[in-house]
């Protein structure tokens, strides 16, 4: 089966500071990779490099087939290979100045140029299907965190992308409120859409992952299927790592 | 010299100073208008990547800034006419009104484009990185998302600087404008003078009320324009 995603050889630098050392990754269609790693094992940036928020150094990307030279490209390029992407952020990011409503529709109306009766009527489908029928027409900051994020995905998932980016999705949200947001972003996990999720929630990436993959100093460490990973790391940092994030008293004690 | 301070006969004053207002409405909205473009202008090369733009456009600010705005309406009013004859432009013809709201544009322009910037700056970078990870082209982020959380963010300052301008529009007599200012003045010299104590405080009490009614205008807009939205800033 073909790639969806492929990662090649991705070096990035912010100044003298080297983060990305030759990054590659290939992720089939429909695979649900997690990626794991401790704070500042340069996740969001590898995350950020897919859409070019971040333009890597060096290296290429390629998404369903279209491919950008890191080091080469036009404007154009990187939109339309940004518009076979979608991204969830750790803050929600959501648009302040729009309604939930016109967050979802904005993507569709502007980007994707469907008829603003249309694209409403699509919005308000997916975001009664987050659960948020009843809060259409309120302001993001009106909102709870758990919501914010819901209407988050919601805003990703109606481009009908190719791939959506999870960075932390959860990171930001009170903890009685991260439940409401795993669940949604399971239920999209099993429309076989492809998805690249950096969360620290192990029992969710357990759950939903088809594939998991450790990270730290700006390098895959070990990657594999849930059971392999979780349950039987190789690598003696994934086993540090996994050990400090499910038993943090045990860890600090040591 | 005796007391002949009349202070009943001030209400009398004012619509007469207020014939010109008119002329005072006429020089603040077109300096308004000119003075936003241009201070769009300096702001678009002052955050930009291109280095000279950028130098000019902060060189522009900081000498604006720093000049008071009756000096530049002297140099610009008896230096700019000299200095066009020498090469050849006679600009004997052109009305007051015009140096004056070229004056003013150019002073207000730069408190314009400061404020510009800063509210520019205050918009949280998630928003145009939202913006950018649904498709959006530059221009099209910029101006959905970005513009109108900064336009909310400027509507406090966007206020001072229009009664800054409004206030300073009574320069315009110094030339011989005949604005709120100029017709104060030509009233009071009708007169030699026996009169100026009530008709400057008419011509205060005008200014007074005006600037009142533009702050209220401001407070109202903001009121509305960010009604239920959080003000974004980082
Ligand atoms: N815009 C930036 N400028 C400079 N350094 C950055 C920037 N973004 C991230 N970094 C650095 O890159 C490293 C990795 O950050 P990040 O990708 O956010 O890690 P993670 O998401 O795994 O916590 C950190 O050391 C951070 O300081
Ligand atoms: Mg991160």
């Amino acid at each position: 089966m073909a790639n969806m995603v492929e990662l090649n050889n991705i070096h990035k630098s912010f100044g003298k500071n080297h983060i990305l050392k030759g990054v590659n990754l290939n992720i089939e269609k429909g695979d649900v990779v997690v990626i794991l790693g401790p704070s500042g094992s340069d996740k969001t940036t590898l995350l950020r490099t897919v859409n070019f928020l971040d333009s890597a150094d060096d290296g290429s990307v390629t998404v369903n087939g279209f491919s950008l030279d890191c080091k080469k490209h036009s404007k154009t390029q990187v939109i339309e290979l940004r518009r076979k992407t979608a991204m969830v952020f750790q803050n929600y990011n959501l648009f302040q100045n729009k309604t939930i409503l016109e967050n979802v529709m904005e993507g569709l109306v502007t980007v994707k140029k469907i008829a603003k009766a249309d694209a409403e009527k699509m919005s308000r489908d997916i975001l009664a299907k987050v659960g948020l029928s009843e809060r259409c027409d309120f302001y993001p900051s009106q909102l709870s965190g758990g919501q914010q994020q819901r209407a988050g995905i919601a805003r990703a998932l109606i481009l009908d992308p190719d791939v959506i980016l999870f960075d932390e999705p959860t990171s930001a949200l009170d903890p009685e409120l991260v439940g409401e947001v795993l669940n949604t972003i399971k239920t999209v996990a099993q429309t076989g859409i492809t998805m690249i999720v950096v969360t620290h929630e192990i029992s969710f990436a357990r759950e939903v992952a088809s594939r998991i993959i450790f990270m730290e100093g700006g390098s895959i460490v070990e990657e594999g299927k849930p059971s392999e990973i979780l349950v039987n790391p190789k690598e003696p940092r994934t086993q540090r790592f996994l050990k400090r994030i499910t038993d943090p008293q045990a860890a600090g004690e040591e | 010299m005796e007391n002949t301070f009349k202070p009943e006969t001030i209400p009398g004053y004012i619509p007469n100073v207020l014939r010109a207002f008119p002329v005072t409405m006429e020089i603040l909205l077109i300096s308004l208008l000119i003075s936003l473009a241009l201070g769009a202008l300096v702001t678009a090369a002052g955050i930009g990547k291109r280095k000279w733009p950028k130098a000019i456009a902060n060189g522009y600010i900081a000498f604006m800034r720093g000049i008071p705005t009756l000096v530049l309406i002297f140099l610009i009013y008896l230096g700019l006419p000299q200095l066009a004859q020498s090469v050849g432009v006679d600009l004997t013809g052109v009305s007051k009104t015009v140096f004056i709201v070229a004056c003013l544009s150019l002073s207000s322009s730069a408190n314009m484009a400061e404020m510009m910037r800063a509210s520019y700056l205050a918009v949280d970078k998630g928003q145009r990185e939202a913006a950018y990870s649904v498709g959006m082209k530059e221009f099209t982020a910029f101006r959905r998302i970005i513009f109108p959380q900064a336009f909310g963010i400027a509507i406090p300052a966007l206020g001072n600087n229009v009664i800054m301008l409004f206030k300073d529009t009574s320069l315009a007599f110094a030339i011989g404008v005949i604005d709120l200012m100029g017709k104060a003045r030509a009233i009071s010299s009708a007169s030699y003078g026996a009169n100026r104590l009530e008709v400057y405080i008419a011509t205060g009490i005008i200014f007074w009320a005006a600037c009142i009614i533009l702050e209220y205008c401001s407070k109202f807009t903001e009121k509305i324009y960010t009604k239920g939205r959080k003000k974004a800033t980082s």
